[in-house]
């Protein structure tokens, strides 16, 4: 039916710099993912990275999703957004500002808020990683010449 | 080299209310007027050179950014000034003053008009006046004036002030002994010796929020007039004093703060209520600081002074649906390949009689630590260790401390992975006040083995039109643990994980640290996924399911689990980019019901046109449809709803109607909800917010926009 | 300046014609007319008498070139009045001067234009310092009639020019 093995994905840039913090954790993963692949450098510094990922924002929220009849929360809705753009050396957008936004499902009773607290955890953890394939694969159809200037 | 923006949001607010950091001012650059050449135009001029100007008829002068037209004029060179009468016009800036009679020193900007009217570009500002004195650029005094946002010769609303000075410098308008006045009636007055400020510009500025009048079956007619102090770019206070009739005034306080290592936000609200006769008060603070670049220190404090207070006093149920108030403060440290933190965190149940709450664990404190590097000679490795110390009044209470390492030997290639991992959970209990004939130290390790592995196929594919790529990505996951008898272990932080994607790729079905499931199982699922071409995920399909080897021993409620886990099914979708749709369902094997299931559609036409439709279903626990919008029903008209309907009882557990007038100087809301706070009681009531542009602008907090905003998901305000 | 009221006028022309009947001078190229700081240069020009020693005298100037206008100015130090128009009328008595059609008067503080004049009459009484203009030849204002335009540079320019020696 048409399927094959995904073959190597090569990204069309060879080194990038993450606009992440040290300690944030996404920043962790997606370089590690960025360097999976043996062909990109991820740099320590913007200066000699060929291309920059901006971070413009990372929001996580929690939101009452539904109520039981006493009015009391049972299902959170927590939501991971994350907007980004990817420039070149000199200061281009070879990506425009991108928003990924995901959401997961998370069941709540009181009796059980300090396993909720892990559960939650674990949720966006979830939540990292598959932002992480989908940061990946923006990356991997990027266009890095500038467009054909249409006179 | 351009670090990403250091703007750090404290909380999702309203944009124009974002603190900034920067708080450097930016100096306006004095146009001197001297230095600029000066036109003169008219039909008949007389006069003598080098001292005065006669001009009559057309009459028109401009020098720098000053523009005068009239029908007669006297220009005295020396003293630089302009005496003009008959339909006098003068603009600066985009700013225009109109009026009989004018005089006005070009080079200090001083002067004044006789009964003008006047309009000022940066908010739309105008309004009429006795006369108005210009005492230099900025700075105005117009005597017995009007103000308003509103076009044209009768206002939908003006403020009369005897007394107005403006400073455009300061961007602040304050006005003496006024009255505000919507649709010719006479609203609101303030005595001389309050001066009411409001912002020449749409900057953020202090002054008046936009009073809210309503009523609640809890407390009667409410009357809320917020007051917000912009202090400094990056320091901000909002006073909610609100007259609740049948409880007294309740004086809200919040306060925000943000430097550039630390930000901050701090509410309060008290009230003297007279139903109960005692005083009544709920607070709220959230601090994070980073001490040193790896060193986070935060806390996040919530407190109430009694179990129904915010279901007597709030209007959204993002405050009445949670009955636990988590009080935490601790110190984060992020190293480069590890990070520790050290909390103590408690929790204030708002106890509910009809259907009581435990009180939950108190950790005090929770020493954690993580630590963990990937390819390492091809492994990963990673440490996850705590101390806890678990307290209770009345269960059982110890400490706990928990080594978690687990070893991995990733071979990850673009068309499949293999990811073999061996952990080892080893736990001690010491318990303070053990059952009698129970042990006060447990101890217990448990190894415990996985082989995560998956395949990826790509093809082309088309789905409603456009090319795709389709992803099949079928993955299979072994976990072998072996039994150990936990049933007189303490249960502080562990419970049955809920069934879905993100729990049956991990080794324990439980979460926490009290019980490790013991467990031979395999849990088989396929992912297909439609990528455009930009690499933007456009359709997800999943489908899942675990499959024991062994019935498993380690459960919190006896129940022995069947051979196969429940079927998990979840589907999103953007059919189009105004539909898009989700769906979960997670099938019980057993009796081939569903177990529990979400489904969700939303279509939004156009920015401030949004529908959403959903279904929630837990088996014994909740039955819901919930159908939720923002609809323009006609020019200028609004119309927002949400209603959450439980199909379990038939009622309705949280409803929500209300509406929106946008006239172009003005805006009215109306919000009406009601909801459940317990078995028996609920919350119903109103709201009225009227909001004049530009006298008051939009705050946060109790505003009825506010709880729009939180109830349904892609709302936009429509200012 | 008000030195020039004790002056004599005197006017030179390549061709001149009088006629005794009418107490008038014609004259024609080259015409010249001064008294003391006072000059006006034009093409041709009319030239009447009155027995109180007072006459008016009017100079035109023809295609393509107007009548220029030139006289200095009390109340400063180095102040002139320049002045060009198609016609120019000089009271001998008054001392007024009035510029008309496409009239350009300018005031100079050491050599420096402080002001600019331009409209269809100008005028400049320099016994009294004081000028008027209007939007119509006639010197009466015609509503509607175009407006005329004054422009003055800032007065407080006169610290940077360099002090040459006079």
């Amino acid at each position: 039916c048409g399927f094959a093995l995904r073959g190597a994905v090569a990204f069309p840039f060879q080194s990038i710099y993450v606009g992440l913090p040290e300690s944030s954790a996404l920043g962790g993963e997606l370089k590690r993912n960025l360097r999976a692949n043996g062909k990109t450098e991820v740099t320590a510094q913007a200066t000699n990275a060929e291309v920059v990922l901006d971070v413009l924002g990372e929001t996580r929220d929690k939101v009452i999703l539904s109520l039981n009849s006493q009015g009391r929360v049972r299902e959170f809705n927590l939501i991971y957004n994350l907007k980004f753009r990817l420039r070149d050396k000199t200061g281009r957008e070879v990506l425009e500002p991108t928003t990924i936004s995901l959401k997961r499902n998370l069941s709540f009773k009181e009796n059980e808020v300090l396993a909720k607290e892990a559960e939650e955890a674990l949720l966006y953890r979830d939540m990292q990683s598959e932002l992480v394939q989908q940061i990946m694969r923006r990356l991997a159809v990027v266009r890095m010449e500038a467009p054909a200037k249409s006179d | 080299q351009e670090a990403s923006p250091q703007q750090v949001v404290v909380e999702k607010k309203p944009d124009e209310l974002v603190l900034k950091v920067d708080s450097k001012l930016d100096l306006k650059n004095p146009s001197s007027q001297q230095s600029t050449t000066m036109v003169i135009k008219a039909e008949q001029v007389s006069g003598q050179p080098d001292r005065v100007i006669h001009l009559d008829h057309q009459v028109e002068v401009t020098r720098g950014n000053l523009n005068f037209s009239a029908d007669k004029a006297t220009y005295l060179q020396v003293e630089d000034q302009l005496d003009a009468s008959g339909k006098v016009k003068l603009q600066r800036n985009g700013d225009c003053y109109s009026g009989d009679l004018m005089r006005f020193i070009l080079e200090t900007g001083a002067g004044y008009v006789q009964n003008p009217s006047y309009y000022f570009a940066k908010n739309n500002g105008q309004g009429r006046a006795d006369k108005i004195e210009f005492e230099n650029e900025e700075k105005a005094k117009i005597t017995n004036g009007t103000y308003s946002t509103c076009e044209g010769l009768d206002p939908d609303w003006y403020l009369r002030a005897d007394t107005m000075s403006l400073d455009t410098g300061l961007d602040t308008g304050i006005a003496g002994k006024s009255v505000l006045y919507f649709k010719g009636v006479p609203i609101m007055g303030t005595p001389s010796w309050l001066n009411f400020s409001f912002p020449l510009s749409g900057a953020r500025h202090s002054g008046l929020l936009p009073p809210t009048v309503g009523h609640s079956n809890k407390g009667g007619v409410e009357f809320g007039m917020p007051y917000y102090f912009n202090i400094a770019p990056n320091r901000d206070f909002t006073l909610h004093p609100k007259l609740i009739a049948r409880r007294g005034l309740q004086l809200g306080m919040e306060g925000r703060y943000l430097g550039e290592t630390y930000g901050g936000e701090t509410a309060i609200e008290v009230i003297r209520d007279k139903l109960t006769e005692t005083t009544r008060y709920a607070g709220a603070s959230v601090h994070r600081q980073s001490l040193t670049p790896g060193l986070v220190f935060s806390w996040n404090m919530n407190k109430a002074s009694d179990n129904d207070y915010p279901a007597d006093f709030s209007n959204s149920t993002t405050k009445t649906a949670q009955r636990l108030l988590v009080r935490d403060i601790g110190l984060d440290y992020y190293g480069s390949i590890w990070n520790a933190s050290l909390r103590s965190t408690s929790y204030q149940v708002l106890q509910d009689v009809t259907a009581p709450i435990t009180l939950p664990y108190e950790r005090l404190p929770q020493l954690s630590f993580r630590a963990g590097q990937s390819d390492v000679f091809g492994l990963d490795w990673s440490v996850d260790a705590s101390m806890t110390r678990f307290w209770h009044p009345t269960l059982t209470r110890g400490q706990r401390a928990v080594i978690n390492p687990q070893l991995s030997l990733p071979f990850i290639q673009p068309a499949y992975f293999v990811v073999p991992k061996v952990s080892f959970h080893a736990t001690s209990y010491q318990i303070d006040n053990p059952m009698a004939g129970q042990p006060d130290r447990l101890q217990r390790t448990v190894p415990s083995f996985s082989v995560d592995s998956g395949l990826i196929f790509e093809r082309r594919a088309s789905l409603l039109g456009n090319k795709m790529t389709q992803t099949l990505e079928p993955r299979l996951f072994y976990v072998n643990t072996p039994f150990r008898d936990q049933k007189d272990y303490p249960l502080f932080d562990t419970a049955l994980a809920d069934f879905n994607f993100a729990q049956i790729f991990s080794e324990n079905r439980f979460t926490g640290h009290d019980r490790i499931g013991d467990s031979n199982q395999v849990t088989a699922a396929v992912v297909s996924r439609f990528i455009e071409d930009n690499g933007a995920e456009r359709f997800k399909f999943a489908l899942g399911q675990r499959f024991y080897f062994n019935t498993q021993k380690v459960s919190l409620d006896g129940i022995s689990s069947p051979s196969r886990s429940d079927l998990l099914l979840a589907g999103t979708g953007q059919i189009s980019d105004t539909l898009n749709v989700e769906a979960a369902l997670q099938v019980s094997q057993s009796d081939r019901q569903s177990v529990r299931s979400n489904y969700a559609v939303r279509w939004q036409p156009a920015p401030k046109k949004i529908l959403n439709l959903q279904y929630q279903f837990q088996r014994e626990v909740l039955k819901q449809l919930e159908l939720s919008g923002q609809w323009p029903v006609a020019h200028r008209w609004y119309v927002v709803g949400k209603s959450n309907y439980s199909l379990q009882n038939s009622k309705m557990v949280e409803g929500l109607a209300g509406f929106e007038y946008r006239a172009d100087c003005w805006a009215l809301r109306f919000v009406a909800h009601r909801f459940a706070t317990t078995n028996l009681s609920n919350n119903s009531g109103f709201s009225i917010q009227l909001e004049l542009n530009g006298l008051a602008r939009i705050g946060f907090g109790s505003n009825p926009v506010e709880t729009l905003k939180k109830n349904i998901s892609g709302y936009q305000a429509t200012n | 300046e008000k030195a020039d009221s004790q002056k004599r006028t005197n006017i030179s022309a390549e061709y001149t014609e009088f006629d005794g009947k009418t107490n008038t001078k014609t004259l024609k190229g080259k015409v010249e007319l001064t008294r003391g700081t006072l000059l006006i240069r034009a093409e041709n020009g009319v030239e009447t008498e009155t027995p109180d020693g007072g006459g008016a005298v009017t100079l035109s100037g023809h295609a393509g070139s107007q009548v220029f206008f030139r006289q200095k100015r009390d109340g400063g130090e180095d102040l002139w009045i320049e002045g060009l128009a198609d016609r120019v009328e000089y009271d001998k008595k008054t001392e007024v001067v009035r510029f008309i059609s496409k009239a350009q008067v300018r005031y100079l503080s050491q050599q420096k234009v402080t002001q600019e004049q331009n409209g269809e009459f100008l005028s400049y009484d320099s016994v009294n310092d004081v000028f008027t203009a209007t939007n119509s030849t006639s010197g009466k204002r015609v509503p509607g009639g175009g407006r005329v335009t004054i422009t003055s540079e800032p007065k407080g320019k006169k610290s940077d020019a360099k002090p040459d020696n006079k």
